[in-house]
């Protein structure tokens, strides 16, 4: 088995730089350049973060959804590595979606959580990609493998009707982006950087999983590789 | 092949159907008493919490993995 080629960090350590800086100018501009919003007051700036972190939440589900099926179709053990990396960072987002989102809603709609589409649906998607880890982490391959994988390419999907649930069945989510929610420019400004810098930092957190993911599977091919040598060594030593 | 088209399949529509529920009235919530500034954050406290733990765990588990990289390396080289 040929080991995979060590892995180098320039790359890595240069995006979770231009994360930071993004993040950091992101946080500047939620704090002093968005107005805060004439109907719903402050609590309106968790917008930025919960919108973008939602959008990130569905791009890497459903990259890890297409390269799960990829890995099922044609295993590979680079292409698990990346949607394995690529399902558990669309987890940590959702789980920022939906611990924002209810703090949110509180104050707009009144409730903490309603059985919404949009709700519902991330919710749903939440508790597949949250299966998908779990499964993954108690059986890391063979059928495990092949179970969560096929589990994980039905969050394509699952996402797809998040984006549509609003214009398909109604529910209290607003239609911002579509609808022209945003018209100040110092909101579209924030919008715009928050939403570069979630995806810079998905990007990282990404990055940064599946070279651990490649890290694992070099440790395990040395493994496999001092065993077949301890085992030759005591070959040779009983035939001499 | 066709038992998993099978299940994916039921699991989407349920999905779908749940969606489809009735929302809820929203009418019957009363106004929130506690500050809108105290919700912001709070919402940005948790989140970034959320993601620093993730990170931090990351981190740990790379740095483990890397020494236990680099002890497997020296013992396959023969050092001590």
């Amino acid at each position: 088995m040929t080991p995979p080629p060590p892995l180098r960090p320039t790359g890595f350590l240069a995006l979770l730089g231009v994360a930071t800086a993004l993040i950091c100018a992101a946080l500047y501009c939620v704090a002093f350049v968005a107005e805060p919003d004439a109907v719903l007051g402050i609590v309106q700036k968790i917008f930025y973060f919960h919108v973008a972190s939602a959008i990130a939440m569905m791009l890497c589900l459903s990259s890890g959804s297409l390269l799960s099926l990829v890995d099922l179709v044609a295993p590979s053990e680079r292409v698990d590595a990346l949607a394995r990396a690529a399902i558990e960072t669309g987890l940590i987002f959702a789980v920022m979606v939906l611990t924002s989102g209810p703090l949110w809603a509180r104050k707009s709609w009144g409730a903490w959580w309603t059985w919404e589409p949009r709700l519902t649906l991330t919710l749903m998607l939440l508790l597949l990609a949250t299966a998908v880890t779990g499964i993954r982490a108690m059986a890391p391959d063979g059928t495990g493998r092949k179970i969560a994988a096929a589990l994980a390419s039905l969050a394509a999907p699952v996402a797809y009707l998040i984006h549509v649930a609003v214009q398909k069945w109604g529910g209290t989510h607003p239609m911002v982006l579509k609808g022209g929610g945003i018209q100040s420019p110092g909101m579209q400004w924030t919008f715009r950087i928050a939403l570069l810098a979630i995806f810079s930092f998905a990007a990282t957190l990404w990055t940064l999983r599946y070279r651990q993911r490649r890290l694992e599977q070099r440790l395990l091919n040395l493994q496999l590789e001092i065993s077949a040598q301890t085992v030759r060594r005591s070959r040779d030593g009983g035939l001499t | 092949m066709k038992r998993f088209c099978a299940a994916a399949a039921s699991f989407l529509l349920a999905t779908a159907a749940l969606a489809d529920a009735p929302a809820t009235d929203l009418s019957r919530y009363k106004e929130e008493p506690v500050s809108g500034g105290l919700l912001l954050i709070v919402a940005y406290f948790v989140m970034w919490l959320a993601l620093a733990a993730f990170v931090g765990r990351t981190a740990l588990r790379q740095a483990r993995l890397e020494a236990e990289l680099k002890a497997l390396e020296d013992r396959l080289d023969g050092k001590p």
